[in-house]
């Protein structure tokens, strides 16, 4: 890989994220009224607000210079990229909003990287497997099953799990939240096995919708594969059928599937969100959907913004993977 | 001219030959998707969507957001205890002759058991678990009584308050058993207990007295003091203040006998069944219930009314003597003979009355009972079948509920206005009923024991005399009610309860207040009638109303989304792939970047940024939506553009809109076709995911609305696994369908996935 395209996929990754940057801004300027004043009416009204009070709220909410001022959005700029959110209003005793995503996002983090992780190390194997039931029945009732798990939204299979697995199980903890961070930092085999079993019901959910979809479009790839010209040739050299799947179409059939797998992590992580909302995982979806509740809108600006940043940065490495995968684009 | 007519008939001509073009790629496209199993089994499940979603307003039975199933439906009775009688007592609910239990109940006295006779005389209690010393179910032999006969009246628990000093201290209460019988004789008993105090130790019963009365009873014995059972079976009286507050008049038992010579109106002292009084009845016609009614002041010594044929008689309940007599229009209607509500015994009545209806006859009458004059009190619209009334303990004046074939109603303020009458239809003729044993005056609950051997719990709100069902029962299975005994407070709850037995010998203590069974299972046969195909939720709305109702709502959603989606994409991809430069580089990075914002995150902020309405999720729905459309379009209209045939058209000197117009968007229009059945199917997931969240509204019924009750209770559903599964489904086939469809259009645009 060049030098180049390195360059140039860095670029567009910060292209994009500032981009996003300034949608988030348009995003939250939309609320009809100013959103300063509901929130310093809501205030005022539970005690006096002295002027210099006033403007330090104003301050924190970064609309001391009024709803669109240019001003105004420079610094929102340069907090952006500075992690500078301020701190939250509503949220834990006005708690640093930094401080409150740096505690949920290693949730997320590792819900979301495995959930994606395991998807593909589900889903790419079987779409290959897939292909050596090619035209019998097996590969219908396959490919069937996969579509119907792929078509469920993610908060019906959650609700699904929820009701017949927790509910009439009692298997697996109907909440998460009272998970210990310990469960997170510490390796132990005990904090482990509590991990996995507060875990296990979300990355299921994740899991099972998304390695689908790979499985999906591996297959569909791996079938466009098999009909090129270089594999035939592959086939009149005589190599089996196994090293031609594995070796010659697998590889090529992965392109179209990283390109897919890039624009996925959007949804996956969409799906984390209201996931983690379900099943009380306490990370970013969480805070996400407690911020909208208490109209928290410095905490659910900045929880957007990092869950966007997330995806940016996994849709540029597999756009790496993609350069790497593909000699042509290198 | 020549040329401008011949250009005209070429113009028609390629106009033609276009549209037959067109049909007749259309025609292969078609057949290439109906040749896909996907398209196939897609097109014909989006088919059944269309379909039900027409039929949907037929096949919206209730309102899917006011209805609520009513009360009848959602309540049933709370059997707290279920006692079921050996066979060897000889008392059998399903022999010919059913033996009722009775009770004692009330603040002054205190039952611990449920006395039941049997033919031979036998005197049983039964323990319902008010304490420790009478379990649930046991079975104490009390006594022997030798009143045998064909027909034993139920067993009357009275506390008797009178001056004699053979029973008890007056005003300290004791547990007497009364029974008579068709044989003649009738039997009066103490319940007494080994400890001393009621309802510890074991139960036993002396006998106090028993007399042969000269023939064989027509009626249950009547007394003229408190019966501890209130609102029980019509022949219970109401309580006689004029015994218990003065302790001048005895308490006395009221006979109507019959032999040979006619019909009689005994009367004896409770107090060792001393014989009193005797009046013969002139008639020769079966004699109503008699009547005992005196309460205060007003009613120095009460009267006993009875009624033969067309005349009514009062006498006096210590000497006998005849009060007065009134002759009536017709016969008077024995069966429901005279009832005085005891608001209307008051000294602040303005008058006291009783009422009582003809034979054959819809109307109510009242009399005066210090005159005897009569006047029409309701009119009802069938012939009456009973009257009841509520106790009245406070307040003026009770309630009066009359029965006709098919109709309650509740009457208040007879002597103000008789017309103000709430009524509930009931579906079969009233066989008897009884009235609520407390009094409330904003709310009160009769129950209607109907001769279909059903009981019916009626509640009354007085604001707008309207009368509701509460719960209904009806046995289950071959069991149905064969007795209903009435209510009494349960000594060890405090709580209302009814007591009934029913025909698999089993005697049966109901709570007053059903248990809320929603969400209700499916069922096409409610107690209302109603038919609830899917169930109904926990708020008792009609699942399958909201499930039919919500097809048109989501395909508006889909459908309006989608349209949005693709206007703002073909648009975008059209102009900014063909044009290129700076400005389609900004749009597509803009596109890029709103796509990689996590969508369903952006939705909950987006919705809650600008505010949870309809219009502004479809809004929403948009702006998420389409730059996944977008940017796969830029990418066709790129290709597109450095097409051979878009070139040529351009060296040819064609304009950027026919461009456009000629080779852009036909050439699009399958992939667009493509997208707008996966947007469809998004918008729809993702406007569930948000009313699910309760970010969306979720007043106007959609699969999403549906499961949104769910996020606070998850558990309801372990239990009413009809709530969420119609939802579920029916979301997850609608957009496993528009991926179908779209896998059939894929194959139309790409011949590669065609099976060769």
């Amino acid at each position: 890989m060049n030098k180049y395209t390195v360059v140039k996929k860095v670029a567009q990754a910060i292209t994009i994220t500032v981009t996003v940057v300034i949608l988030l801004y348009v995003f939250f300027r939309l609320m009809p009224g100013n959103p300063a004043e509901l929130i310093i009416a809501a205030v005022a009204n539970k005690g006096k607000l002295s002027p210099a009070k006033l403007q330090d709220l104003l301050k924190v909410l970064g609309l001391q210079y009024g709803k669109w001022s240019f001003s105004g959005f420079i610094i929102y700029l340069r907090d952006m990229f500075m992690f500078r959110f301020g701190t939250s209003y509503n949220y834990r005793n006005d708690e640093a909003v930094i401080d409150v995503i740096r505690q949920a996002l290693p949730y997320t983090l590792l819900l979301f990287g495995l959930a994606a992780v395991l998807s593909f190390i589900i889903g790419l194997p079987s779409g290959i497997l897939t292909m050596f039931a090619r035209g019998k029945k097996k590969e219908g009732a396959i490919l069937g099953t996969s579509i119907i798990l792929n078509s469920i939204p993610f908060f019906v299979l959650a609700i699904f799990l929820y009701v017949y697995i927790i509910g009439d199980f009692g298997v697996f903890p109907p909440s998460a939240t009272a998970m210990n961070p310990k469960d997170l930092y510490d390796p132990t085999l005990y904090h482990l096995e509590r991990l996995f079993y507060y875990m296990a019901l979300p990355l299921i959910t994740l899991t099972a919708i998304e390695a689908m979809g790979h499985l999906i479009t591996m297959r569909a790839a791996m079938v466009s594969v098999m009909g090129e010209d270089y594999i035939t040739t592959a086939k009149a050299t005589g190599l089996s059928s196994r090293k031609i799947m594995f070796h010659n179409a697998a590889r090529n059939a992965m392109i179209p599937v990283s390109t897919r797998m890039a624009l996925e992590f959007a949804v996956l992580a969409g799906g984390a969100v209201i996931v983690e909302i379900i099943f009380g995982w306490p990370g970013m979806g969480h805070i996400l959907f407690n911020a909208t509740e208490n109209e928290d809108y410095p905490l659910a600006e900045a929880g957007l913004y990092i869950l966007a940043l997330m995806t940016i940065i996994a849709y540029s490495l597999t756009d790496f993977i993609h350069a790497w995968l593909d000699p042509r684009l290198r | 001219m020549f040329k401008g007519n011949n250009s005209n008939n070429d113009g028609i001509n390629i106009r033609a030959r276009r549209l037959k073009f067109l049909l007749s790629r259309l025609r292969k496209s078609w057949k290439i998707f109906y040749k896909s199993s996907y398209g196939k089994a897609g097109f014909y499940i989006i088919a059944v969507f269309i379909a039900l979603t027409i039929l949907s307003p037929v096949l919206t039975f209730h309102s899917p957001e006011n209805f609520v199933a009513p009360t009848i439906d959602r309540y049933r009775p709370d059997i707290i205890t279920n006692i079921s009688i050996p066979s060897t007592t000889g008392i059998s609910a399903s022999s010919n002759f059913v033996y009722a239990s009775s009770l004692s109940s009330s603040e002054y006295s205190f039952t611990y058991l449920l006395y039941e006779v049997s033919p031979a005389g036998n005197i049983y209690g039964i323990g319902y678990g008010a304490t420790t010393s009478t379990p649930v179910g046991k079975i104490f032999s009390l006594y022997n009584s030798s009143v045998t006969g064909k027909v034993i009246y139920p067993v009357t628990v009275a506390p008797l308050y009178c001056y004699a000093t053979l029973y008890t201290n007056p005003g300290v209460s004791s547990t007497y058993v009364l029974v008579g019988s068709t044989s003649g004789k009738i039997f009066i008993g103490e319940v007494l207990w080994k400890s001393g105090d009621p309802g510890t130790g074991l139960p036993s019963m002396k006998e106090m007295a028993n007399v042969s009365i000269n023939g064989t009873m027509v009626y249950a014995p009547v007394l003229n003091s408190e019966p501890a059972s209130f609102g029980v079976p019509k022949w219970v009286p109401f309580y006689s203040y004029s015994a218990y507050e003065s302790y001048l008049n005895p308490a006395m038992v009221y006979v109507v006998v019959k032999n040979t010579t006619g019909y009689y109106l005994n009367a004896y002292e409770a107090d060792g069944l001393v014989f009193s009084w005797s009046v013969k009845l002139p008639g020769s016609q079966v004699p109503s219930q008699p009547y005992y009614y005196g309460y205060d002041s007003e009613f120095p010594v009460g009267k006993v009314l009875i009624a033969q044929g067309n005349t009514i008689y009062a006498f006096s309940e210590i000497t006998g003597k005849e009060a007065f007599n009134t002759t009536l229009q017709g016969n008077i209607n024995s069966k429901i003979g005279i009832s005085i509500p005891i608001g209307y015994q008051s000294a602040e009545a303005p008058s006291p009355i009783g009422f009582f209806s003809l034979s054959n006859s819809s109307n109510l009458y009242y009399i005066s009972l210090n005159n005897g004059s009569v006047s029409e009190a309701f009119h009802a619209p069938g012939i009456i079948q009973g009257v009841t009334t509520s106790r009245g303990e406070s307040g003026f004046p009770s309630y009066l509920f009359v029965a006709d074939t098919n109709h309650v109603f509740a009457i208040t303020s007879i002597m103000e206005n008789s017309s103000s009458a709430g009524s509930y239809n009931i579906s079969a003729a009233a066989g008897s009923f009884t009235s609520n044993i407390e009094y409330d005056p904003s709310v009160d609950e009769i129950y209607l024991y109907t001769s279909t051997h059903e009981i019916i719990s009626v509640s009354i709100s007085k604001s707008g005399y309207s009368l509701s069902p509460n719960w209904a029962a009806i046995g289950t299975g071959s069991t149905y009610v064969t007795s209903f005994s009435g209510q009494f407070l349960d000594t060890a709850t405090q709580s209302e309860s009814l007591l009934v037995t029913t025909s698999s010998n089993t005697i049966e203590i109901l709570s007053g207040n059903g248990i809320d069974i929603a969400p209700l299972p499916p069922t096409l046969h409610a107690p209302s009638g109603n038919f609830y195909l899917f169930g109904t939720n926990a708020g008792g709305q009609s699942i399958w109303s909201q499930w039919i109702a919500s097809f048109p709502w989501d395909w508006f959603v889909g459908l309006s989304v989608t349209a949005g989606i693709m206007l703002i994409a073909v648009l975008v991809a059209t102009i900014i792939g063909y044009l290129g430069g700076f400005t389609g580089y900004a749009l597509e990075y803009l596109s890029l970047a709103i796509y990689l914002i996590p969508g369903l995150p952006l939705l909950i902020v987006l919705a809650s940024v600008l505010g949870p309405t309809l219009y502004n999720i479809v809004l929403i729905l948009t702006i998420v939506g389409w730059p996944f459309t977008a940017f796969t379009l830029i990418g066709i209209a790129r290709s597109l553009k450095v097409r051979s045939f878009v070139e040529y058209s351009r060296t040819s000197g064609a304009g950027v809109l026919h461009i456009l117009r000629k080779h852009m968007l036909p050439n699009m229009l399958p992939l667009v076709a493509y997208f707008t059945a996966v947007s469809i199917g998004g918008a729809v997931a993702g406007i569930s995911t948000l009313q699910f969240l309760g970010l969306a509204p979720t007043n106007i019924p959609t699969w999403g609305a549906m499961l949104s009750s769910l996020e606070s209770n998850f558990f309801e559903a372990t239990t009413a696994p009809w709530i969420i599964i119609p939802p579920a489904v029916t979301l997850t086939l609608f957009i496993l369908c528009l991926i179908f469809v779209s896998r059939g259009l894929d194959e139309v645009v790409n011949p590669r996935l065609r099976r060769r």
